[in-house]
């Protein structure tokens, strides 16, 4: 919900996981023994059977010594996201774990305030980019566990655009551009621009270390590179609160930030649109170049995947000549799982503590039938859970356990990040005219979404799920305004079910590629049944309320299609789960019976 | 240990905390460029300290070009922290021999042209391109063993392999590769500065509002102590963080907000000082002088707080040092400001701890307790300069309230004898033959208290308070033990029930004779006995009443309960029996029963002499030793109390030694007159006899004062009963 | 009876004004629970929509009606952070907080006496040098320091003790979760009390050497009261008040120590609660631990008084105050 950071003591701060992939989206590295297919091109879901293991504990470890030592006592089974080098050397070097690392959709930018001198002069901003020495710092502060960062989407994004232009590093190619453009320096070294205004101190403002440790260093690092080609700068650690609240009252020359995106490149948008430079907004270098806002404008509003990447491609090569902010790193994700464990699957782009990993995780000794032993999988959260409720929840913790319980109708290929089937076994997405005129700048038609669902699907308390449901969750949303996610349903205009053929038309206001990722990977499809009877969604505590399944099992109103069923929550301590046998992969042979389903109809 | 070759061990100990503080303070100033230690990333992150581990490796670099293609290196360390390949390769590869397998480092690019190369072990796409593992540590495979090492170039450029060793410096590097030495002698200048600077604000804050608060009074007293309340009960972490995300968080703000937080405790103290000095007679001269309040104030005032306040601002420094190194740790202090509290942040947050880096943990954190040791020290030795009693006794001696306040003097079998018959030749009517010519009045009757040879040598004090005295006092008899101020009777008297402070030494005997049965007579020397055995005598057959009874009942138990206690535990009494006896006590010494429930605060100076006399007599012991007890009071109830005690005592008949250096008031009530100067027992006998026949010179000398003063009173008085 | 009512009077002052600093302290404090939301997918419209949810559009005296009406009421509101009520967020804390901070408060006093009161009675013997020494040396170490090595060593290199939270996982069934939660505890009291003994030792001493010296210790044991009774009734009895107000001043202040504590163990306990919800400007909880807070701080003020009065006889009988 907020900027990501290194340091994951504070909640507030965690990045929130993009939701078009609902699970940890982060990729990882040649995966150790991995089950299911091998390779991206054959990735089907139902060659996962599972869940494998009974019982789920997610145990709330804070200190991140208390961490590796339980993970090195056998107390832990996965740990995720190892950002300390001194750490992952520690796991590497004992025998205790198998470590997974992954490219991330993390992005640290410095950001420099264009609205006013001297950081509206485009071709300073392009020399700050080249005396950015992104590789010594990488291995100086992440020990090699970042990536230099040049482009304005994460390395790993589908929509990269490799053809941009790239300035030449080094004091000595940045101080010939500047020279060559009618900059100078006056007598002590200070830059001098062409109408011979000196340029006042930058100061570059960053987060206090308890935030992120490594950034006040890189800002500091920073301010030496800009003083090497004479530009007068020092870096200033102040609460994170005041920077957030300077940096959007525009009150501030320079500032680090870091994003978590996501695999759709509509976040560009967001950060670097004219129309976005408002007050909450995230539009922080105030960049406002017509031309680029008319490729951001087609981009939000591509009608299809290919006119996306045409918008995509054109928005980058722009960005990198005017250069807002300059890129400097990307963080790769860590995570390890115990030895012991069969099952674990990692690509380079999802590390291990992933969905997959959770369905096929057996104990590898003794070997026990396949029903797993009786050792519940631990999974560590740096943080306690801070609410159960799927409408208010804010934190990346909360949608560890969140994402376990419910699902979403599509979710993305941990290899390629293309669109898989999830709780909809296909989608279609087409625009229509609309009767209406458009609203402002809009085109006349809409998108219309058509996602046909799975057969056979059932909720955890045994009750069938129906396209009801899912067109229930979407306007139940929608109607309440839930700020989490308004901006992916504010746009739905009607939707249309057919049970017959499990089919659901969502018809959309305005048209554009993302509402597919928007709605199909970004909404939860919440239980009917339940969520009618809920008098406030807001102060819903549905841990708390007991609710009955179908065959008279006890449990709560935390009913979902994910694997595993909430069971208990001890706040501070641990969340216990079991398996969900309704679950749609869990039987003898998920693919027979889904084909049995098919077939059937 | 000789006492001499003690007070220099006690003398080095006592300047151990200054000499440190003074090699701080140095250091401080002085700061790591003094020692030849540079700031900035100089090694590889959690470099070992030089002296830790001599296999460690050292730091070196290998070069091959178009002239040398290759140079070998002979390694018998362990694996190097850092290595890495920069130069210029036009064609052909770089390769690396290693003692168990061979390396391709670089390959020149597919079309031949120029690569300029620059590549660390720990970059990811280094080890993925040499198949490695992105986890392990690079170093360690190139450096798999001891043995021979060629770096070598195929093709034709310029390439430098450059090993960090994984030693380095005093103290070794921390997680940036900074020198862990550098940032601990910069962070003594941090914590010093803030711990004092802070302190000294919050006293001066605490000192000038304590002083208004205590002086001025009415309602800028109470205005002050409600914010002192309101200040109180704001926790101090959340407001320091509130504040710093105001103010930002620079060094000088964060010891403005400690010193704010923490004047309170200062200003109580000073406050509750001022109010008991306001009306202190030189106070109230001072004023009726004229002097302005603003004189008064600094002038005197202040002085008079200052050994208080000195204390409190060495007690106060640790706290201060601390409360600094709990923000850094929680990252609320500013990054770019090296203290030890972020010392330990940084370590903390960085893994030094798993990363088992004691040598980043372990100075900054001792550093912080060395600091706050070494002001506490100074702290206490202040404290004990402003209030002596605190001070720590030098050598070891018996405890205060422990086993005998001296280790019994064991006398042989025929020195006990000695001793005896000493005593029974002064006591068969002879003149006694201590110094002075005593005249021992017969043993009147049994049992009787006897001190032969007593001596008191007070520690510290060459000189003994008692010299060899010896006289008794015998049930029934009444006997007077005179000399001025200082002559040592009060010594004589407290050394009977061994009630000297600790570490006295009392020589001679303490003998309570008592009759067995018709012939035989039992001796005991208290002197040998052990402090439980004493404790048994105590009050049961002995009783003391104190000089001045002005602070001598315990303020929170009635008078009633001074007499019960004692009741119930020596005589085995029930409480209601005991409460119905004291109360007949107090009756019998003029005390009307609502004295009982009262406490001592609330009875006058006669009164609680009466009190004191009847918790005395509440044991009905054998002997009554009382220490000047009417000093304190009006001549009247002088009279009053003294005349009560005597016919008390003799129609109990007990025993009374009388310590007085009213010799007229002596004379008037005693059997028996000792007289004793500068610590010896100078002259004795039948009070009469004394009085006239007395020839030692200070006997008249006293007895002549006495006559000068009739002479002035005798025309209007007719002759007293006694003198 | 005067004298207390106006005491009383002043601590409901005390709370009128902690609780109206409160208000404006967070206000004044740069930024709002919602600059804090920086995440492209959560645009300025669901801000505005989640501010409105929260009230903070609405102006600055509905809003401080509101703020008061919920403190005095103790009905706190819901917590921007969790969106549960404030009371249950503390409900699950508090517990933890006071189970491990009484015991040692408590322990660390008792230790504290015993040790200062055997220096004071053994003066210049080995005895109180070592007292004088542990004490110092247990009161100037840094906290987090000494926890964090307590941590690795009888949690990780002897493992003895757990190494987190206040429950093994999963939980032993019925009485057993009883000692599970002591002993999980057992390590956290063991440092607390490590290193506020020290503190109490080295007060207590220098009271008790200045005691000693009264004549009425001298006259008690002058009575022949066996030595036990003497330092006990008579002496310590006699330092008891101040120690009592001591004791009970410095309650509040523990509980701010308590963050470390909590975040070295991943403690659940109120002192983190405290510092995140400061950290992300969670009005509701964060004024209402501050109010809470302040209410226990004026509570034991009061208390100190009364015991005072009620512990000394000089003061309770207008003697010297």
């Amino acid at each position: 919900m907020t900027l990501t950071s290194q340091k994951r003591l504070r909640p507030s701060v965690r990045a929130l996981f993009a939701f078009a992939f609902i699970f940890a989206s982060v990729p990882a590295f040649a995966a150790p023994a991995a089950a299911g297919p091998a390779n991206a091109a054959s990735f089907d879901i139902l060659d996962f059977e599972g869940p494998k293991m009974k019982e789920l504990y997610y145990v709330v470890t804070r200190d991140m010594d208390a961490q590796i030592l339980a993970m090195s006592t056998g107390k832990l089974d996965v740990l995720s996201d190892i950002y300390r080098p001194a750490d992952v050397e520690r796991l590497a070097a004992s025998d205790t774990a198998d470590l997974s690392l992954a490219s991330t959709f993390h992005g640290f930018f410095i950001t420099f305030n264009t609205r006013k001198f001297p950081w509206d002069q485009t071709i300073l901003r392009q020399a700050a980019s080249q005396v950015m020495d992104r590789r010594r710092w990488t291995r100086d502060l992440f020990s090699g566990y970042a990536e230099p960062l040049m482009g304005f989407l994460p390395p790993i994004s589908p929509y990269l655009e490799p053809a941009v232009t790239v300035f030449p590093g080094g004091a000595e190619a940045a101080r010939k551009r500047l020279a060559g453009a009618g900059w100078t320096w006056d007598s002590r070294g200070r830059l001098v621009a062409p109408d011979g205004r000196g340029l006042p101190l930058t100061k570059i403002l960053c987060p206090p270390s308890s935030v992120a440790a490594t950034t006040t260093e890189i800002a500091q690092m920073a301010a030496e590179a800009l003083a090497s080609i004479g530009v007068p700068a020092e870096a200033e650690p102040m609460d994170f609160q005041t920077m957030l609240a300077r940096v959007d009252e525009q009150n501030f020359d320079a500032c680090t930030n870091a994003w978590t995106m996501s695999r759709d490149p509509d976040s560009l948008y967001a950060f670097y649109h004219s129309l976005m430079d408002v007050s909450g907004g995230y539009n922080l270098s105030g960049i406002a170049d017509p031309e680029l806002d008319d490729a951001l404008l087609e981009l939000r509003y591509a009608p299809d995947e290919s006119s996306a990447r045409k918008a995509a491609s054109r928005a980058q090569k722009l960005l990198s000549e005017l250069m807002p902010v300059v890129p400097v790193y990307s963080r790769y994700s860590i995570s390890a799982v115990r030895r012991g464990w069969d099952g674990v699957f990692a690509t380079d782009r999802a590390t291990a503590d992933n969905l997959y990993t959770l369905l096929s995780m057996r104990p590898r000794e003794p070997r026990e039938p396949r029903e797993g032993g009786e050792r519940p999988i631990y999974w560590n959260i740096p943080e306690e859970i801070r609410t159960l409720n799927p409408l208010v929840s804010s934190t990346a913790y909360d949608w560890t356990v969140l994402g376990t319980i419910y699902d979403v109708l599509l979710s993305a290929n941990p290899y390629t990040f293309e669109d898989i089937p999830w709780l909809a076994e296909s989608w279609d997405i087409g625009t229509r005219p609309r009767e209406g005129e458009g609203k402002g700048e809009e085109k006349k038609e809409g998108s219309v979404l058509t996602f046909t669902l799975r057969p056979g699907l059932k909720w955890q308390d045994g009750r069938p799920l129906t396209v009801d449901d899912v067109a229930f969750s979407m306007l139940y949303i929608r109607d309440r305004n839930v700020p989490r996610f308004y901006d992916s349903v504010k746009d739905i205009e009607d939707i249309q079910t057919d049970p017959e053929t499990r089919t659901i038309r969502v018809f959309m206001a305005n048209t554009s590629y993302w509402h597919l990722h928007n709605i199909g990977g970004g909404v939860l499809i919440l239980p009917r049944h339940i969520l009618e009877k809920v008098p406030d969604w807001r102060a819903w505590q549905p841990a708390n309320n007991p609710h009955e399944a179908l065959d008279g099992t006890p449990m709560t109103e935390l009913v979902g299609t994910g694997p595993f069923v909430f069971r208990e929550s001890r706040t501070g301590e641990y969340v216990r789960m079991t398996r969900n046998e309704h679950y749609m992969l869990y039987g003898r042979n998920s693919r027979n019976m889904y084909m049995k389903e098919r077939t059937a109809r | 240990m000789s006492g001499p070759k003690r007070l220099k061990t006690k003398k080095l100990k006592s300047l151990l905390s200054p000499l440190c503080l003074f090699v701080l303070a140095a250091l401080a100033i002085l700061g790591p460029e003094a020692l030849g230690l540079q700031d900035g990333p100089q090694a590889p992150p959690y470099a070992k300290p030089d002296w830790l581990d001599r296999s460690a490796a050292p730091a070196a670099a290998l070069r091959a070009d178009a002239a040398r293609t290759s140079q070998t290196l002979d390694w018998s360390y362990s694996a190097p922290l850092r290595v890495s390949l920069t130069g210029r390769l036009d064609s052909g590869s770089v390769l690396w021999n290693t003692p168990e397998s061979a390396f391709v480092l670089a390959g020149a690019g597919a079309a031949g042209e120029k690569r300029e190369l620059d590549l660390d072990a720990r970059d990811i796409a280094f080890k993925r391109s040499l198949g490695v593992s992105p986890f392990v540590s690079l170093p360690s495979v190139l450096f798999p063993a001891k043995g021979e090492y060629r770096l070598s170039l195929t093709g034709s450029g310029d390439v430098t392999l450059k090993i960090e060793g994984g030693r380095w410096g005093w103290l070794g590097t921390d997680q940036r590769g900074r020198d862990v030495a550098a940032l601990f002698v910069r962070g003594i200048r941090v914590s010093l500065l803030v711990g004092i600077a802070a302190t000294l604000i919050a006293t001066l804050l605490g000192l000038s509002f304590g002083l208004l608060s205590g002086y001025a009074g009415g309602l800028t007293d109470a205005l002050i102590m409600r914010a002192v309340d309101v200040l109180l009960s704001i926790p101090t972490l959340p407001i320091l963080m509130v504040a710093a995300s105001l103010w930002g968080k620079s060094l000088w703000n964060l010891v403005l907000l400690l010193s704010v937080f923490s004047w309170m405790g200062t200003a109580r103290t000073v406050r509750s000082m001022t109010l008991s000095l306001r009306d202190a007679p030189w106070v109230e001269g001072l004023r009726a002088l004229g002097a302005r309040r603003f004189y008064i104030l600094f002038r005197h005032l202040v002085p008079e707080a200052l050994p208080l306040l000195l204390a409190n601002v060495a007690l106060g420094v640790p706290g201060a040092i601390l409360a600094e190194a709990g923000l850094a740790f929680l990252g609320l202090s500013d990054p770019r400001v090296p203290s030890w509290g972020r010392m330990l942040h940084e370590a903390h947050t960085f893994g030094a701890f798993t990363n088992g880096a004691w040598w980043t943990i372990l100075p900054p954190g001792l550093g912080i307790s060395l600091i706050c040791l070494t002001f506490m020290d100074i702290g206490r030795k202040l404290e004990e300069r402003s209030d002596p009693r605190l001070a720590g006794v030098a050598d070891p001696c018996t405890p205060l309230l422990g086993a005998s306040p001296q280790p019994p003097i064991t006398l042989n079998p025929d020195q006990r004898e000695g001793t005896l018959s000493r005593f029974r030749q002064t006591h068969n009517g002879s003149r006694a033959s201590g110094p002075g010519g005593v005249r021992g009045g017969a043993l009147k009757s049994l049992p009787a208290l006897c001190l032969s040879g007593l001596s008191v040598f007070y520690r510290g004090r060459e000189v003994p308070a008692v010299r060899e005295c010896s006289f008794s006092v015998s049930k029934g008899e009444v006997v007077g033990l005179v000399g001025e101020s200082g002559s040592g009777k009060t010594s004589a008297l407290m050394a009977i029930p061994r009630l000297l402070p600790a570490g006295t030494l009392v020589t001679g005997g303490i003998l309570y004779v008592a009759k067995e049965n018709v012939e035989k007579e039992t001796v005991t020397d208290l002197a040998q006995l052990g402090e439980e055995a004493v404790n048994g005598w105590r009050w049961r057959r002995i009783a003391l009443v104190p000089q001045g009874a002005m602070n001598s009942f315990t303020p929170h138990l009635t008078i009633e309960r001074h007499i019960t206690e004692v009741l119930e535990f020596h005589l085995r009494v029930t409480r209601r029996e005991a409460k119905s006896r004291a109360a007949e006590l107090l009756r019998t010494v003029g005390l009307d029963g609502s004295f009982a429930a009262r406490y001592p605060h609330e009875l006058s100076g006669g009164q609680k002499q009466r009190a004191a006399l009847a918790a005395a007599l509440s044991c009905n012991p054998d002997f009554l030793l009382a220490d000047e007890p009417t000093t304190a009071l009006d001549v009247i109830t002088q009279k009053e109390v003294l005349d009560m005690t005597v016919r008390l005592v003799r129609e109990r008949g007990m025993g009374l030694l009388l310590v007085t250096h009213d010799l007229p008031l002596a004379a008037g009530v005693c059997d028996t007159l000792v007289v004793m100067k500068d610590g010896a027992v100078t002259d004795g006998g039948p009070v009469r006899e004394v009085i006239e026949h007395s020839e030692h010179p200070y006997t008249r000398r006293l007895v002549r004062a006495i006559r000068d003063m009739e002479n002035l009173s005798a025309d209007s008085e007719t002759e007293g009963g006694g003198i | 009876m005067s004298a207390f009512l106006k005491r009383l009077g002043g601590a409901v002052a005390v709370l009128a004004l902690v609780l109206a600093l409160n208000f404006v302290l967070f206000r004044i404090m740069p930024g709002d629970p919602l600059t804090g939301i920086m995440d492209p997918r959560f645009s300025p419209e669901a801000k505005r929509q989640l501010a409105a949810q929260w009230g903070l559009d609405r102006p600055m005296s509905e809003q401080f009606a509101v703020y008061i009406r919920e403190m005095l009421s103790f009905r706190f509101g819901l917590s921007m952070m969790t969106g549960r009520p404030v009371w249950e967020e503390l409900r699950s804390r508090v517990p933890n907080t006071v189970a491990l901070l009484l015991p040692a408060l408590l322990l660390s006093a008792a230790l504290g006496i015993w040790l200062g009161v055997k220096a004071a009675r053994s003066r210049g013997s080995k005895t109180e040098r070592l007292v004088l020494l542990s004490g110092a040396v247990s009161f100037s170490f840094p906290s987090f320091f000494v926890q964090l090595l307590l941590l690795l060593c009888f949690a990780y290199v002897w493992p003895l003790f757990p190494l987190r939270g206040t429950s093994s996982i999963p939980p032993p069934p019925g009485a057993a979760a009883f000692f599970d939660y002591l002993w999980h505890l057992a390590l956290p009291l063991f440092s607390l009390v490590l290193m506020s003994f020290g503190s109490w030792a080295l007060y207590i001493r220098n009271m008790m050497v200045k005691t000693l010296g009264e004549d009425y210790v001298l006259m008690a044991r002058a009575r022949g009261l066996p030595r036990r009774r003497v330092l006990w009734n008579h002496a310590f009895r006699s330092i008891l008040p101040p120690v009592l107000t001591i004791f009970l001043l410095s309650l509040p202040g523990v509980v701010s120590g308590a963050v470390i504590t909590e975040t070295v163990f991943s403690l659940h306990g109120a002192g983190r609660f405290l510092l995140e919800a400061t950290n992300s400007h969670d009005y509701p909880s964060a004024g209402a631990a501050f109010f809470l807070l302040a209410l226990l701080t004026v509570t034991c003020n009061l208390l100190a008084d009364l015991l005072y009065v009620f512990v000394d006889p000089r003061v309770r009988r207008g003697g010297v105050q």
